[in-house]
């Protein structure tokens, strides 16, 4: 169940850029990090989890390839709100396809955008988040799931 | 508005009538008094003016006598006398009984009401004074009807003889009835003064009443208000619940409770809808519904207590979103109670409870109850391990976990680099595994044997990509649970022998260290089918040197475990052999007499056949056919330390996953030993593992090294 669970996120996030941005991603292999470690990129897009689970998914992004994934989905305009937004379309597409695969029983929030360091997330120390290497073209992100 | 309507002002009300009812009297009192005063002044006036007629009647008759005398025109001064007489006259009659008076004189159309003298000196006088009249009247009074023309000088004469006797004491009567009259006057205002300085008092003393009373009983009412106002909000900043009201258009009150306050989040509540409030935290439906038991309550056939049950937010799993994006889960319980005024319910008391540390709590509790029946097993094989022997295993799996979480991190993306990984976390896994079952320590055996089954899948997938690990990710996540509460439930553990530290364990440690291989031996002889005895001479603490516990313990337990499920045969074909159905393993340790140490593991099983391995490479595709055919015996048999050779037919527990002996081989030679194989078809095996004699330490336990294996068929 828990391994179908966190397939859904990352569909969501294949689904975004093969769909919208025309060129599809590759899937690392994912790993173990302690829940205090956090795998951030320059922009963040958080989406909290609560119900049957609880927790938190985010997509974490380096500037540059969201840049290139604006342009991709034909936005000339390469500001600092863009690439908010853009990361937080990622967030919103894996959100959105998690709201319909996982059912009622999980509670799915809308994204939240952080730029920097994650350093407001607070998780429980116990649990460990599994952070799936997203490689688009030659630019990598990370999509990390953190689940009770 | 009634009078026991007004409570507490009752008091003040009857105060202040009281002194506006006084206030009006005295008014009405002066009023009439001073209207009384007044007539009587005018009386008075016209007392003393009746003491002046006295004395002008006599000087008109004095002058109407010298008018006859001298024979004058008499009209004039006869009218005088007449008019004197007249006013006089009427003025007298009018303060015995009464009546209308000309103000200035008998012709004067304006008159003033004269009222009859009250008092009794003043009648005396008045009486006198008409008796004496009488006189005047008998005398004068035809003179003056007679008219001027008939009057002559002896009537005057005799007129004036009579008036000149009596007219003193007539004067007399008329300044003693104004001296009573003013006298009565002069009372009648000292009284009303009195009164007046009477109402006066009684104003002060009412307005005292009021201010020191009524003033004081409203200032300790307010003060007795403000102190249950503070109470009040005192109460509602300290309860623990979420206190509101609500009206009958389901708004919520201007009062509630802090904790409200916390519990949503929000301030502004006063005079919201409940709507508002529970909006993003109950469906549509749900709401509908509250609102319709809520209205149930207002009703007042309902009967509360029946409807309670109906109560569909008696608990609600709430989800509040953070700014940080986290969801912050609270479990609410709302309450309904009726509140009645005057018998009729006027407002529904909502009482919210946040029941999420008890919820929590109990769902705690009860995965701790699912735990604990897990543990179970954990735990009585953790309560027969000796300690350090525990603690090593976990030691060494965590270090097997974070290795492998450290390649997973490190994985370059190709088909050759993710199988060199699936090889090695086989290895590492396996050796967790052996560990697991050598300590009886059923939940790491059966995870990562699940482990197993996932890399063998992995590693038969014709494409391994990077998604083609996350189920085994997945399952290293659950064996780092495992391990982790595994270490809590031994350090829980060892905390309960401190503080029993009394208690003497039943074995000694040094004994213990190694006894886990019997019990791993009887186990897999049992899941085998097998019978086997277990010879074990010098493994102990005494003979096995510190540095090499963990080593030769990783060791003897692999190689006894191959004994038995490769080595010894089942009963009946041990029976067909002509053997004994009880197979031998033996695991001796010592010193030997070059310094060095050896572990020898020896069985009396079928041996190794080397077309048996030779099929199984094949098969595996260790090597290629071409290749097979120029490799000699010992060459085929060191097949059997390469990763993924195994020849058991099928996979179970305790064998067939193809790595084994390429873990041990690892350990001897990064420990710079030195293995030897020797073996006879059908008459046993024989392992010796040389360890050098000057111990050094290793830190890396799962790295690749040279190879220092000798075989030799005997």
């Amino acid at each position: 169940m828990k391994e179908e669970q966190l397939q859904v996120f990352i569909e969501g996030t294949k689904y975004f850029f093969s769909t919208f941005a025309g060129q599809q991603v590759d899937v690392g292999v994912p790993y173990l990090v302690s829940s205090d470690t956090k795998v951030a990129f320059d922009y963040t897009g958080i989406i909290g989890i609560a119900g049957a689970r609880k927790g938190c998914v985010y997509f974490s992004a380096p500037g540059r390839l969201l840049a290139k994934l604006l342009q991709a989905l034909g936005e000339e305009d390469l500001e600092d709100d863009n690439l908010c937004d853009v990361v937080g379309e990622v967030a919103n597409t894996v959100s959105g396809n998690a709201r319909r695969d996982l059912g009622p029983e999980f509670v799915i929030s809308v994204p939240v955008i952080v730029k920097g360091q994650l350093e407001d997330i607070k998780l429980p120390r116990e649990i460990r988040s599994f952070v799936i290497p997203i490689t688009w073209g030659q630019d990598k992100a990370a999509l990390v799931i953190c689940l009770e | 508005m009634l009078l026991h309507d007004l409570g507490k002002y009752r008091g003040i009300v009857a105060a202040i009538t009281l002194f506006l009812v006084l206030d009006t009297c005295v008014l009405a009192l002066n009023y009439f008094v001073s209207k009384e005063i007044q007539q009587e002044t005018e009386s008075v006036n016209l007392a003393g003016r009746q003491g002046m007629l006295t004395q002008k009647l006599l000087k008109s008759l004095y002058e109407l006598q010298d008018d006859l005398a001298v024979n004058l025109d008499v009209t004039e001064n006869f009218q005088e006398f007449a008019d004197t007489f007249g006013l006089f006259d009427v003025t007298l009659v009018a303060l015995k009984e009464g009546g209308m008076v000309p103000v200035t004189d008998i012709n004067d159309t304006e008159m003033i009401e004269v009222k009859p003298v009250n008092s009794e000196a003043a009648m005396q006088s008045v009486d006198a004074g008409l008796q004496l009249w009488q006189q005047y009247r008998e005398i004068l009074g035809p003179i003056i009807s007679n008219g001027s023309k008939q009057v002559s000088l002896l009537d005057i004469h005799e007129s004036i003889a009579t008036v000149k006797e009596t007219n003193a004491t007539l004067l007399k009567f008329m300044n003693d009835l104004t001296r009573y009259m003013e006298q009565q006057a002069n009372e009648k205002t000292q009284m009303l003064q009195y009164v007046e300085a009477a109402a006066v008092l009684a104003a002060i003393l009412n307005f005292f009443v009021i201010m020191f009373i009524f003033v004081g009983r409203l200032k300790k009412n307010d003060e007795e208000l403000e102190l249950a106002q503070k109470e009040n909000s005192e109460i509602l900043s300290t309860v623990k619940e979420g206190l509101f009201l609500l009206d009958q258009e389901l708004i919520i009150g201007s009062q509630y409770s802090r904790e409200l306050v916390n519990i949503f989040g929000r301030e502004d509540l006063d005079g919201k809808k409940l709507a508002v409030l529970l909006k993003d935290m109950v469906s549509d439906s749900e709401l509908q519904l509250s609102e319709d038991y809520i209205g149930l309550l207002f009703k007042e056939h309902v009967n509360e207590n029946l409807i309670q049950s109906l109560n569909p937010l008696k608990q609600i799993e709430v989800n509040l979103l953070s700014s940080s994006g986290l969801f912050e889960t609270k479990y609410l319980s709302f309450q309904f109670n009726r509140v009645r005024v005057n018998k009729l319910v006027s407002h529904v008391l909502v009482t919210v409870m946040d029941r999420t540390i008890e919820v929590e709590l109990e769902r705690e509790l009860e995965e701790a109850k699912t735990k604990a029946k897990g543990e179970v097993d954990s735990l009585v094989s953790i309560l027969s391990i000796e300690k350090s022997a525990f603690i090593d295993f976990l030691d060494k799996a965590s270090d097997g976990i974070n290795l492998i979480n450290e390649e997973l991190k490190s994985s370059n993306q190709d088909h050759q680099a993710y199988m060199a990984k699936v090889v090695q976390f086989q290895r590492i896994i396996h050796s967790i595994k052996g560990d697991a079952a050598a300590l009886e320590v059923s939940p790491v055996e059966k995870k990562t044997h699940e482990m197993e089954d996932v890399l063998t899948e992995i590693k038969n997938s014709d494409e391994i990509s990077g998604n083609s690990f996350l189920p085994f990710t997945v399952k290293l996540d659950e064996l780092f649970s495992q391990i982790g509460s595994l270490r809590l439930l031994s350090e829980q553990i060892a905390n309960i022998n401190d503080q029993h530290s009394d208690i003497q364990p039943a074995a000694t440690p040094n004994m213990q260290s190694f006894s886990e291989i019997n019990t791993l031996v009887k186990r897999v002889a049992e899941d085998e089918n097998k019978m086997v005895n277990l010879v074990t001479q010098g493994l102990d603490s005494h003979h096995v040197p510190p540095a090499y516990i963990r080593k030769v313990r990783e060791v003897a337990v692999q190689l006894v475990r191959n004994a038995v499920v490769h080595g010894i045969e089942e009963p009946n074909k041990r029976v067909e052999l002509g053997k004994s159905p009880q197979g031998t393993v033996k695991a001796l340790f010592q010193q030997k007499e070059d310094g060095n140490y050896s572990l020898i593991i020896v069985d009396d099983g079928a041996g190794l056949s080397v077309n048996r391995i030779k099929r199984h490479a094949l098969k595996n595709d260790l090597v290629s056919e071409q290749d097979i055919e120029k490799m000699s015996n010992a060459e085929i048999l060191n097949l059997i330390f390469q990763p993924g050779f195994s020849t058991a037919s099928d996979v179970s527990m305790h064998a067939g996953r193809g790595v084994g002996l390429d873990v041990i081989k690892q350990s001897v030679v990064e420990a710079g030993g030195k293995m030897k194989l020797s073996y006879k078809q059908n008459k046993g095996c024989r392992f010796e593992i040389i360890l050098p004699g000057k111990i050094t330490t290793t830190t890396k336990t799962y790295n690749e090294t040279e190879q220092n294996i000798g075989v030799e068929q005997v």
